[in-house]
């Protein structure tokens, strides 16, 4: 038996959470059991902010997986979640919290986070390449460094193990946490920019 | 311009004197220097914090892309007053406009200002002089500045009552007052007004100034907004250029552009138009679907592109035909233009003008030639006709697919303009604008007043 084939489609004209969602789906039908519980679902699932009106529906079929903006009329199941902390479940419409459907979808789209040196070593293979990005990143991890690409200008990046995968996997926003001063960093108000760009890259097309 | 600066400022008494350029986003920015500092500060320029092009209308620092060279951690960049715009605004104060420049004596890429300099410069290269004017619209309302924050700028009453339709004079008094005083501030200020009239939605207004090279076209576009804001706020209203601020129609920013040689009109032909025309036409057809990030820049620009409401929503262009996106007046000697119809009343004019005359200056060195003209009416077509991009996020992605536009107008103006619509799309989506309402309250918010 093959695996089960399933695309991720996204809508025309995605919103930013429509390509969040989708990077993160699309992630696991790279990962076999991801792809096995994907394949499984048929239903209609709107996924919610609770905090502002950003909304996605994920239509789940045999062959692809549908997202697009807004709340269907018709959904199998509403979750309202925290856009700031990987999807945390606020409520429940439609289905008990702890029916099949909500912890499957909830498994798909809180993926296990990626060990923080390979989150940056694949954000490093994803934009280092992009205009205006340091010669060199140096990831720093209580006592511990990585440092990717070499040379003049340098940027230093450093934070918590849990919050540097988040941020370097695209699951958090770097802009974000840099204000909240949950990652530190050194370089210039340039490369801020740039590497705020980096993030969103990753985040909406990983 | 005076040849003495100082004795011009001591015969008019001037004691402060309000140096102004334009960002990005379209608003008059600048500051208030005295006499003594103006004159000092005419051959260094007068130092601005770069973030004056790094800040959005919500008054937060955008990022996410790469950075031009002038663009630092706050580093200064200088605006050179062009002493030809110096003005008397009003009594004991004087206006100027200038350009950004970086620390090295470059022009600053970004400035709108700037790009429409080069771009009246190719032409000039060329041979041609354009010829430009602008229509400007927007909306009065009966309340205070103060009052429209107070609401949320929601629930206002436009100046003039809700009844009728354009060209109506049938207007109450406080419209006229308004309508007038604008007028003749315009007139002291010698900016050459031709027209004023109401438009088609209520409380909405237009104004005519007199055609004129592209950059004078610009700064007078610039300095009559700021007149019809500050003339608003003497008489206890206020006003805006939002593209869209309710389901009414939408109001507009039409450009007329021709151009000159030898002082004769170069568009001009007695059967159409000309070959000049043509390639001009060209090229500007070639680079509308690119063009229009800059002409219809905000999210609220695109809410205006409805169907039969007036704006163009199809790449099409016509002679004499106002459905189309470009409208070809032919066959007068002195009147053969084109007429730019996708500008909204929220578009920066320097910008979107320097984007047309870009265009035009491809098709002249390409020898492109149009796509057939458009006869019907270009709205509610069928199937297959191109459409003019819809979402601030279809048209950034049409600019950065372009080399065309991109090639005239430079690399590093548009990668920036790109960046800084990526921004605005972020901040609508994640900071409380809605795509599936009507106009949201995020929009009345960031773009009633500004730019």
């Amino acid at each position: 038996m093959t695996d089960p084939a399933v695309s991720v489609v996204l809508e025309d004209d995605p919103t930013p959470l429509v390509l969040t969602v989708g990077r993160t789906l699309r992630a696991g039908t790279r990962d076999p059991e991801s792809l096995r519980l994907i394949a499984s679902l048929r239903e209609t699932v709107v996924v919610k902010s609770k905090d502002d009106p950003q909304a996605v529906t994920i239509r789940f079929g045999e062959i692809q997986v549908g997202v697009g903006h807004g709340i269907a009329s018709d959904p199998h199941v509403v979750l309202t979640v925290d856009l700031t902390d990987r999807f945390a479940v606020e409520s429940v419409d439609g289905a008990e919290p702890d029916a099949p459907l909500v912890t499957t979808v909830l498994r798909l789209l809180q993926p296990p986070l990626p060990h923080w040196r390979d989150a940056a070593s694949r954000f490093w293979e994803m934009t280092s390449r992009d205009p205006g990005m340091p010669r060199e990143l140096v990831v720093v991890c209580e006592e511990e460094e990585l440092v990717l690409g070499g040379g003049l200008p340098r940027y230093v990046l450093s934070g918590e193990a849990e919050k540097l995968s988040r941020v370097l996997s695209g699951t958090d926003v770097f802009l974000d946490e840099v204000y909240t001063g949950s990652l530190a960093v050194r370089g210039t108000m340039t490369q801020l920019s740039v590497m705020a760009g980096a993030s969103l890259k990753v985040r909406f097309h990983a | 311009m005076p040849e003495n600066i100082d004795a011009w400022l001591a015969e008019h008494r001037i004691d402060s004197v309000r140096i102004e350029g334009t960002n990005l986003e379209g608003s008059f920015i600048g500051k208030n220097v005295s006499p003594r500092k103006f004159t000092s500060g005419l051959k260094s320029g007068f130092a601005f914090a770069d973030v004056a092009f790094g800040l959005d209308l919500g008054n937060a620092p955008q990022f996410g892309f790469a950075m031009p060279s002038w663009r630092g951690d706050l580093a200064d960049i200088f605006l050179h007053a062009d002493l030809s715009t110096l003005v008397e605004w009003s009594p004991g104060r004087a206006s100027v406009i200038g350009g950004f420049w970086d620390p090295d004596g470059n022009p600053v890429s970004a400035c709108p200002r700037n790009a429409l300099q080069r771009m009246t410069k190719l032409l000039a290269e060329r041979g041609y002089e354009a010829k430009v004017a602008v229509e400007i619209e927007a909306t009065v309302f009966e309340e205070s500045i103060q009052e429209a924050r107070n609401k949320g700028y929601r629930g206002l009453t436009p100046l003039g009552g809700s009844a009728g339709s354009a060209y109506h004079l049938a207007k109450s008094k406080d419209w006229e007052d308004y309508m007038l005083a604008v007028a003749r501030r315009l007139e002291e200020l010698g900016i050459p007004w031709e027209a004023w009239g109401d438009e088609a939605a209520s409380g909405q207004i237009e104004f005519n100034v007199a055609p004129a090279d592209p950059v004078t076209a610009a700064d007078y576009w610039a300095r009559t907004r700021q007149v019809m804001r500050e003339v608003a706020f003497e008489q206890g209203r206020c006003v805006t250029f939002m593209a869209k601020w309710c389901d009414e129609y939408g109001q507009a920013s039409h450009i007329n552009v021709s151009l000159e040689r030898d002082g004769e009109n170069a568009f001009y032909d007695e059967f159409g138009p000309s070959q000049v025309m043509t390639h001009f036409l060209g090229g500007v057809m070639a680079t509308l679907i690119p063009a229009t990030s800059f002409a219809l820049p905000a999210i609220t620009s695109y809410r205006r592109l409805q169907e039969l409401e007036g704006p163009p929503t199809t790449v099409a262009w016509g002679v004499a035909n106002k459905s189309t996106a470009v409208r070809a007046v032919v066959g007068h000697p002195k009147y053969s233009r084109l007429e730019y119809r996708t500008p909204g009343a929220d578009a920066n004019i320097y910008l979107v003008l320097a984007a047309v005359l870009a265009g035009g200056v491809a098709g002249l060195d390409g020898k492109i030639d149009p796509p057939e003209p458009f006869d019907d009416m270009a709205w509610c077509l069928p199937p297959g006709m191109p459409k003019i991009p819809n979402t601030i996020s279809k048209a950034a992605e049409a600019l950065r697919a372009d080399t065309l536009l991109t090639g005239v107008l430079g690399q590093e103006l548009v990668d920036y303009w790109l960046g800084t619509r990526q921004w605005e799309w972020l901040q609508f989506h994640t900071t409380g604008g809605d795509p599936d309402t009507g106009l949201t309250e995020w929009e009345s918010n960031r773009y009633f007043e500004l730019p």
